[in-house]
């Protein structure tokens, strides 16, 4: 990973995020928090979206099953977050394997209906299993956040630098991924699959590793989630929410991870605010914003992918050909 | 177990309805319409405000789903509008599109109705059971089979067996050549997203007395119609129907025999059926 003139930009924002909790009051603290762990899982989609190009209508799911899985966790293992973190990756892992299989050898088209049909089956057998606590879904015990041990501060405070913590660790860990050989052959098999093919790179198997990689980062987002609220139901799986999260990578751009890092955590904002104000109105206003991003993408949403690689200088290339 | 079978057939009949315009629009049109489960509830919903609660009479059931075709045509026909400006981009621009207008209407048809679970009763005189087999089937479901396979002869004749089908078929095959022979291609394809918006909304009728109106109703539907169609196969009619019947009586057998299980058999069946066929069982190979 190259670390470039304009990460040195990234610093005063990062140092904005963390004295969040000394300007913010603990309510906002609490809905930024949120707005983290989407910025986080739109991070995750965006790079299945972008360097990929599987756009998936589904991502729900991953968010469902990292909910559940730090959930179940916490109430029949262990109460330590980080492994609730690891075990719900783990889990989303083996999901995105599984929707790998069934959709990455058919036609692309086919990936879009088939995540939108995963997720509403993860939607309706969380509702169904009572294990899962149906509709009322799973409340976990208030455990405390590992990070500067007993300090006194309120759990809110803590918990925000946890989740901030996890979402810069993760940014990390997807910027090091696209850079190693693995994330420039991955995008090379979006740009140019015959070519990709010709180099001995079999497509279905980095599509596969993009996949994995985004389930298990949405996943870990989804037990963020159930560790903030100390409770998951099915509501946090509805397609809604993988709605919610495709609108991030549009609206920031599937071709970076920051631009949907900070369209998520912008959304999630925005959403708080017009749900204070409008109630059951938000669905409508995420309809319509949606709908508008479709209309104004210059070439179509697609396009506007590449569209904006154009702009990278062309040795970009010769690197690639070169792993 | 006869009776369950034949639930499953009824269901299986109603999910025909309901996915053959989703594989006509795509076959035809190449659109992917991910605002057919909206399309469905906009019919349950509209029928249910027509009768306002009441029973309605045969008739009366036999003049809300033509309307609730008229009705649906229409909205077909604002699809195609909307879909205007993004003519000719990827099947992700035009999915994400239907899908918010489908996010826009469901909310505003829940926000007309209220979001309780409602129901549509059944038709006086179809709101009997008769006895098959020993045990006791509701007539209304019957009907549902009979018209359903109706609908089944008529659209497969429809498309395969006459002129009409033939120049729709012709519309996505060689639009260039349909239009030197004077056809007017944009409305043929208007036309096919119209007639398959139609179907929708009729199902939702149809479907209103046997699964309730409640909120999240579209999606629901929608991921019905999608499975029916990724196991069929893209935009083969036959296939839906294959399709459709499997997942209708796999279903209700599941909810019925092995309810714990139930709602991980769909899953199963589309990792099964995509292991082995990644085109879905009648599509054409990509």
């Amino acid at each position: 990973m190259r670390v470039s003139r304009s990460d040195l930009l990234l610093l005063p924002v990062l140092v904005a995020f963390a004295a969040a909790p000394f300007w913010v009051d603990a309510f906002n603290l609490d809905v930024l928090t949120t707005g983290l762990i989407y910025g986080l899982m739109a991070m995750g989609l965006a790079l299945l979206v972008g360097q990929a190009g599987l756009p998936s209508l589904g991502h729900a799911a991953f968010v469902g099953v990292g909910g559940y899985a730090a959930a179940l966790l916490s109430l029949h293992v262990s109460e330590n977050p980080l492994l609730g973190l690891l075990v719900a990756g783990l889990v989303g892992g083996v999901l995105a394997t599984l929707l790998g299989v069934m959709s990455l050898r058919s036609k692309g088209v086919y990936f879009l209906m088939i995540s939108l049909a995963l997720a509403e089956l993860v939607h309706a057998a969380a509702i169904r299993n009572n294990s899962l606590g149906g509709d009322n879904g799973l409340s976990i015990s208030n455990a405390p956040i590992p990070l500067l041990g007993a300090n006194g501060l309120p759990r809110g405070v803590n918990l925000y630098w946890y989740v901030l913590v996890i979402a810069v660790v993760i940014y990390l860990l997807l910027r090091l991924v696209l850079a190693a050989p693995v994330g420039q052959a991955i995008l090379g098999s979006k740009d140019n699959n015959e070519r990709m093919r010709a180099l001995g790179y079999s497509v279905l198997a980095l599509r596969m590793v993009a996949l994995v990689v985004s389930g298990v980062t949405v996943a870990i987002g989804g037990a963020l989630l159930t560790q903030k609220d100390v409770f998951i139901s099915p509501a946090a799986l509805s397609p809604e929410t993988s709605i919610l999260l495709l609108v991030m990578v549009l609206v920031g751009g599937s071709s970076s991870l920051l631009g949907p890092f900070l369209a998520g955590v912008g959304l999630v904002l925005l959403r708080s605010y017009i749900s204070s104000s409008l109630g059951e109105y938000w669905v409508l206003v995420l309809g319509l914003i949606f709908v508008l991003t479709v209309y104004f993408m210059p070439q179509g949403v697609a396009s506007l992918v590449r569209w904006q690689r154009k702009d990278r200088p062309v040795e970009r290339t010769g690197e690639l050909v070169a792993h | 177990m006869l009776v369950n079978l034949l639930d499953g057939v009824a269901i299986g009949g109603l999910l025909f309805v309901l996915a053959v315009g989703l594989t006509l629009i795509f076959g035809l049109v190449d659109v992917l319409n991910l605002a057919h489960g909206a399309l469905y509830m906009v019919g349950g919903y509209l029928a249910l405000a027509i009768t306002g609660g009441g029973r309605p009479s045969i008739l009366g059931l036999v003049l809300i789903v033509l309307l609730m075709a008229v009705v649906g045509a229409g909205m077909g026909l604002l699809l195609s509008l909307s879909l205007k400006p993004i003519a000719g981009k990827d099947h992700l621009t035009q999915a994400l599109l239907t899908l918010g207008l489908a996010m826009i209407v469901s909310e505003l048809v829940l926000h007309l109705s209220g979001r309780g679970f409602k129901t549509l009763r059944v038709a006086s005189g179809l709101s009997d059971s008769i006895e098959i087999a020993g045990s006791q089937f509701p007539v209304y479901r019957l009907v549902v089979i009979a018209v359903s396979a109706l609908i089944a002869l008529g659209t497969y004749l429809a498309f395969e067996r006459t002129r009409l089908g033939s120049v729709t078929r012709a519309a996505i095959d060689d639009p260039q050549m349909l239009g030197s022979c004077g056809y007017n291609v944009g409305r043929v394809k208007v036309g096919v997203i119209a007639a398959g918006s139609a179907l929708a909304a009729v199902a939702g009728v149809l479907g209103a007395p046997l699964l309730n109106l409640r909120p999240g109703l579209d999606t629901e539907v929608l991921t019905l119609a999608l499975i029916v169609v990724v196991v069929g196969g893209l935009g083969s009619i036959k296939g839906v129907a294959i399709g459709a019947l499997t997942i209708g009586i796999l279903q209700t057998m599941g909810t019925a025999y092995l309810p714990e299980v139930a709602s991980y058999l769909l899953f199963g069946l589309m990792l099964a059926v995509l292991l082995v066929r990644p085109q879905g069982l009648l599509g054409e190979a990509a």
